[in-house]
């Protein structure tokens, strides 16, 4: 993994802490398959604005509208894909 | 503050009562805390009294407004303009230099940089930020919290709040408000951007759940009345 998808990783791993409240060593266990929009009672739609804002905010990317999904958000290993995506262009 | 103000100041702006929480007396000079906007404010709340208690342990008396439109302010949200939420902080901090003499630090989080040079400069002594944001970005998270939630009923165009929408006094000068002025800038240590100093804990303004983080609220406070005593030499 280059240096750069690794701090994206470490980035989302943080904001997840730091916006849903969870503690980093459960996140820590979060691995591409964990499920998180449906599955997380922490990650409500008002939960999921704060969570993209933070993102976009710490990693200088913007994410649209419209490309927010449930699939997007499905598990822990769509929505990193999804990030690195944005943020290693 | 030599002589302690009430629990609860009462202000008149725009022919309304409207009230602000003051905590602590002291002989140093007043902190005016400035709340993050919309929702931010509400997850905050308990923050800012929590570094309220500790300015007063300090020292340091401090208030806290209710903006108009929220918290006990009785005026309607969807009538809140931009001016009303400046006046209200400029009365504040005239209300403090009168209180104590002295001229008022202003330390503000998140949107609240949008208000704080609203005083006029005579009750000034100088200005903190916590990670100041742009009115544009918070009309942005404010839009897509609203787009996301998907709620059943027509359409609302526009900025809404839980619910309502934004005055047109509000929603347009917001879209184009930025930070005035020079201020000492805080931000969390995780947060890249330029800061004269980076504290540890977590941004409480974004959690879902209101939350509480003890050890920042001491660090924002010794901050704080650093700044306010390094003002007060200057």
């Amino acid at each position: 993994m280059s240096q750069d998808a690794e701090i994206v990783e470490t980035t989302l791993r943080s904001v997840l802490t730091d916006v849903l409240g969870i503690p980093p060593a459960r996140v820590a266990t979060f691995d591409s398959l964990t499920p998180l929009f449906g599955s997380l009672p922490e990650l409500d739609s008002m939960a999921v604005a704060g969570l993209l804002t933070e993102i976009e905010d710490r990693l200088g990317i913007v994410v649209e509208d419209d490309e927010v999904d449930g699939e997007m958000m499905e598990t822990f290993g769509s929505l990193l894909h999804f990030i690195r995506t944005k943020a290693l262009l | 503050m030599t002589t302690p103000l009430a629990e609860v100041a009462r202000l008149t702006i725009a022919g309304r009562e409207e009230y602000a929480r003051i905590v602590g007396s002291g002989d140093a000079a007043a902190v005016l805390l400035v709340p993050p906007l919309f929702g931010e404010m509400n997850r905050c709340r308990r923050l800012m009294v929590d570094v309220m208690t500790e300015l007063a342990t300090l020292g340091r008396g401090s208030a806290l407004p209710d903006l108009p439109g929220t918290g006990e302010s009785l005026m309607p949200f969807g009538a809140v303009t931009l001016d009303d939420w400046r006046a209200m902080v400029a009365a504040c901090a005239a209300l403090l230099h009168a209180a104590t003499g002295r001229t008022v630090m202003i330390a503000s989080l998140r949107g609240g940089a949008l208000l704080d040079d609203a005083p006029d400069p005579v009750d000034v002594a100088g200005r903190w930020r916590m990670t100041p944001v742009e009115g544009a970005t918070v009309l942005r998270e404010l839009g897509r919290a609203q787009r996301l939630a998907g709620t059943s009923g027509p359409p609302l165009s526009g900025a809404v709040f839980a619910g309502t929408p934004l005055a047109p006094g509000l929603a347009g000068p917001l879209g184009s408000a930025r930070p005035q002025g020079s201020a000492r800038i805080v931000r969390l240590g995780e947060d890249g951007k330029n800061a004269d100093e980076r504290l540890t804990g977590s941004p409480l303004w974004r959690r879902a759940e209101p939350g509480r983080d003890l050890a920042m609220a001491l660090a924002i406070a010794r901050d704080i009345d650093r700044t306010a005593a390094t003002c007060a030499n200057s």
